[in-house]
């Protein structure tokens, strides 16, 4: 397989640089730099290459006579930048010195991805010398060199989960200095041939294998060396994965690997230490260092899975174990039926296996499959978790391990361009079965577990902020951000964020919003905060509240990060800003807003910008002078109605007053002259 | 619903206020008729106007008879005045009303009383029609201004945008607005 595997996944680096070699002749690709190091498009190295990453000619531009490659990551991978970091200048025996990464402007694929630069080796790759090792030599120059490896990164908190002999590499001629290759531009595990993986994280697609830890590597180590001995793919009549995996299941990996080769007797002890299908038996690297320096421990035992008296046949194999019937199950969930019918399953385990428990608890897992929705998938799904705990979550084509949840959303995302499965996983529960299923208690798990209903939170809101993005950035934390105004910028660390939007400014539509769902999902997942009535504002149904969220969150990212000032972003920003100023009533304040909103675009400060739109003593101002307004205008109203609707009243009641008036005024004049007359007279 | 049948209530007639009226013009006549004959002969003959009017205001207020009353009386008076402060005598009294002069003082102060009540009505209407119409410009005015201030919303109060963004508002980031700006308690955990 994994000789299989070698033409696969070298000729695709291999042919697509001679493709692209006329082109490449024709118009000469200047070399890209990240910092000191020239990086050579023009120049690829397909024998350095990973399955994932190619290589290209790297160049020290203080010191020309360095040997140096680069291997770029591909972007839509999430790149364990974290390892990155550790690595960086460590300088450890036994694993190819990383000299330095970065984001770079790649040129062939025309965004911005890592680009990692190692120490070139000049003795080639250990697959290219299989059989030519001495088996008296194997410890001193395979074993040794790759324990102390290993035992350097773990010492560092990181696990390789790469190793391989594709990616194991001589750094000189004379192939005394073995070391580990590259495991940091991929997801862990993510190129690794089936053979490499344990039985558990092999069962998971590459995307699904999760991040694992050094007994994985200790595993593949194991494997590694049955290469060496055999000089090649000590199993190379298993054609497929699914040969290999019940091959595993059914044999146990020490048996699969080593049955058909003759290995020294030394080496007997070593091997079924480090190739366990139990990981609490696998050696560990410190039993292997004891081993190398002579210690001899006791081998371990072939432990043969509970085997039943009588087959169940399932998908037209018959099974005797239940590792392999879950397997089956999982890959041909539509004659799940057949289990659930008339008690098949649980009377075979009981009957047939002896085990009650694990009887009643299948009896268990198909009631509730019934009762949650009652299709095959789920059905299937609940009963493979139920036979074999050990195996990855698998639900339709979605398999994965818990810790391997984020790669395969990523990957059903960028690849496949929807996550209805991996969405349908979490919102049925089934990672909880999982865990729930589990018979060893793993703090891991309990992280895990927490980790996976949080997903289901965020799955259930769909506003933007939440939903599938969210989970994808949150499962992901070195996944760049998959925002199509972003993508090409490779944004990883928010960080990243402001700089690459300012650069973005220069060149977009400024009609088109400075935000998307990917963007708030990945401010969300990455600062370090909670920024949830932010993100909340931000999906309000009203749009200048939305746009108040919009401004006040990238403005929180400005600050946090300590960007400076951005002027174009500013400027793009501000363009948005009409259904904020809008939200206030006065004409007045709208003009005046509409004059400041210019001066602060030129300083380049969201905050200010959104001090001065959201200023809340006068928004409240504002809106207590509109209610007062509105009031004022409904009297007005009122009275108005009033009077044109009572104009013939007033007709009708002037009438009368002008002649109460007129008699009043008669009165009046008449004691006038009465008087007068009267005081006339008497005078 | 079956109307309720409505009972005619008879219009009243305004006999009963005539009758008062009568009544009270009759006790003055006799207490006037016992003082005084000249007296009677003079305001029965001088007020003749009064008489008219009081039948012809059929109006429950009788405005009309009041003014043209009230009129009439001061243009009888300075006659009936000559009587008391003279002779009074029936000569005086039948010299007096056979006196053009003076019978066109007690007519025409009647007719004035009846010129004041035709005339005043329409003057006060028109009065508070203008006064009407000029408010209503002023109110009009001040929607203008208000609907330039405020736009087209202040004339609907539910439409109101930020009616319920007030408790919901954003919170801002309170970092950024630390320097100089008063928004210290904001976008705190």
């Amino acid at each position: 397989m994994a000789e299989q595997d070698k033409p696969d996944t070298q000729a695709a680096p291999d042919a697509a640089p001679s493709a692209a070699a006329p082109k490449e002749k024709a118009k000469p690709i200047p070399p890209v730099t990240l910092d000191r190091f020239n990086i050579l498009p023009g120049s690829p190295i397909p024998e350095l290459s990973t399955p994932s990453a190619r290589a290209y000619v790297a160049e020290d531009k203080r010191n020309s006579e360095r040997k140096l490659f680069a291997l770029i990551c591909p972007p839509f991978l999430g790149v364990r930048t974290g390892v990155l970091e550790i690595l960086k200048g460590a300088n450890i025996r036994g694993a190819m010195s990383l000299v330095e990464w970065g984001v770079v402007a790649w040129p062939l694929v025309n965004q911005r991805t890592i680009a990692v630069i190692y120490e070139r080796p000049s003795g080639g790759r250990l697959l290219d010398h299989l059989g030519q090792i001495n088996q008296h030599e194997m410890v001193r120059k395979i074993i040794e060199p790759l324990c102390h490896g290993l035992m350097e990164l773990s010492s560092r908190g990181v696990s390789h989960r790469q190793i391989r002999p594709s990616n194991l590499f001589f750094m000189d001629g004379s192939m005394e200095r073995l070391v580990l290759g590259d495991c940091a531009t991929v997801p862990a595990g993510y190129d690794q041939p089936i053979l490499f993986e344990t039985l558990e994280r092999g069962a998971a697609p590459p995307a699904g294998r999760g991040a694992g830890d050094v007994s994985d590597d200790m595993y593949a180590l194991g494997v590694s060396i049955m290469f060496a001995l055999a000089g090649g793919n000590p199993v190379p009549h298993l054609r497929t994965d699914d040969e290999i995996l019940y091959a595993k299941m059914i044999e146990g990996s020490y048996t699969t690997l080593v049955a058909q080769e003759p290995i020294p007797a030394n080496m007997v002890e070593c091997l079924r230490g480090l190739l366990s299908d139990d990981e609490h038996e696998r050696w560990s690297l410190e039993q292997l260092d004891l081993w190398i320096n002579g210690r001899r421990l006791t081998p371990i035992q072939k432990k043969s899975a509970p085997k039943a008296k009588r087959y169940i046949d399932y998908a037209g194999r018959e099974h005797f174990n239940t590792r392999t019937l879950s397997l089956a199950v999982s890959r041909m969930p539509s004659q799940v039926d057949r289990l659930v019918k008339d008690n098949l399953l649980e009377t075979w385990l009981k009957r047939d296996l002896e085990n009650s428990d694990l009887s009643s608890a299948a009896s268990n897992a198909i009631h509730m499959a019934q009762n949650q929705a009652g299709d095959k998938d789920l059905i299937a799904a609940r009963i493979s978790i139920v036979l074999d705990p050990s195996l990855p979550v698998r639900y339709k084509d979605c398999w994965f391990m818990p810790d391997g949840f984020g790669t395969t959303l990523a990957h059903s995302i960028l690849q496949k361009g929807n996550a209805n499965t991996p969405v349908e996983v979490i919102s049925r529960g089934l990672p909880r079965a999982w865990f729930d299923a589990q018979d060893t208690y793993n703090p891991v798990y309990v992280a895990l577990e927490k980790n996976f209903d949080q997903l289901l939170d965020f799955v259930q809101e769909r506003k933007i902020g939440y939903g599938i993005e969210r989970c994808l950035y949150e499962t992901n934390p070195t996944l760049p951000c998959q925002s199509p105004l972003i993508i090409e910028e490779y944004v990883t660390t928010i960080k990243e964020l402001m700089p690459a939007l300012e650069r973005v400014s220069a060149k977009i539509d400024k009609k088109r919003k400075p935000i998307d769902r990917h963007i708030v999902a990945f401010i969300a997942a990455r600062l370090n905060q909670n920024i949830d009535p932010h993100v909340k504002a931000v999906g309000d149904d009203r749009e200048e509240i939305a746009t108040l969220g919009m401004l006040s969150l990238l403005a929180l990212v400005q600050w946090r990060t300590k960007s400076g000032p951005v002027l174009g972003f500013t400027s793009w920003v501000g363009a948005h800003m009409g259904p904020a100023i809008k939200a206030y009533h006065s004409k007045s304040i709208r003009e005046e807003l509409e004059k400041e909103v210019p001066k602060l675009i030129r300083k380049g400060n969201l905050a200010d910008l959104f001090n001065l739109l959201d200023n809340a003593e006068q928004r409240a101002q504002d809106h207590m002078d509109f209610k007062d307004a509105c009031k004022e205008f409904e009297d007005a109203e009122n009275e108005i109605k009033d009077i044109e609707d009572g104009s013939n009243t007033l007709q009708k009641n002037s009438s009368r007053l002008g002649e109460q008036a007129a008699a009043m005024t008669a009165i009046v004049i008449a004691l006038l002259i009465i008087t007068v007359t009267f005081l006339g007279k008497l005078w | 619903m079956a109307k309720k049948p409505v009972r005619k209530v008879p219009p009243k007639k305004g006999g009963g206020g005539l009758m008062l009226l009568g009544m009270m013009a009759l006790f003055a006549a006799l207490i006037l008729m016992l003082v005084s004959m000249a007296s009677l002969v003079l305001v029965v003959f001088g007020m003749l106007p009064t008489f008219v009017a009081v039948l012809v205001d059929r109006s429950p207020q009788r405005f009309a008879f009041i003014s043209v009353m009230a009129m009439n009386l001061a243009g009888v008076f300075p006659y009936l005045l000559d009587l008391w402060m003279g002779s009074n005598s029936m000569s005086v009294a039948i010299d007096s009303l056979t006196d053009v002069f003076s019978l066109f003082t007690m007519y025409g102060s009647a007719a004035v009383g009846w010129v004041l009540f035709i005339v005043t009505p329409p003057i006060v209407t028109t009065v508070m029609t203008f006064i009407a119409q000029r408010r209503v410009s002023i109110l009009r005015a001040n929607q203008k201004k208000l609907l330039a201030e405020w736009g087209n919303a202040v004339a609907n109060l539910e439409d109101d945008p930020m009616e319920e963004s007030e408790t919901k508002e954003p919170n801002a980031p309170g970092a950024p607005g630390a320097p100089g700006a008063p928004k210290t308690d904001r976008g705190k955990k």
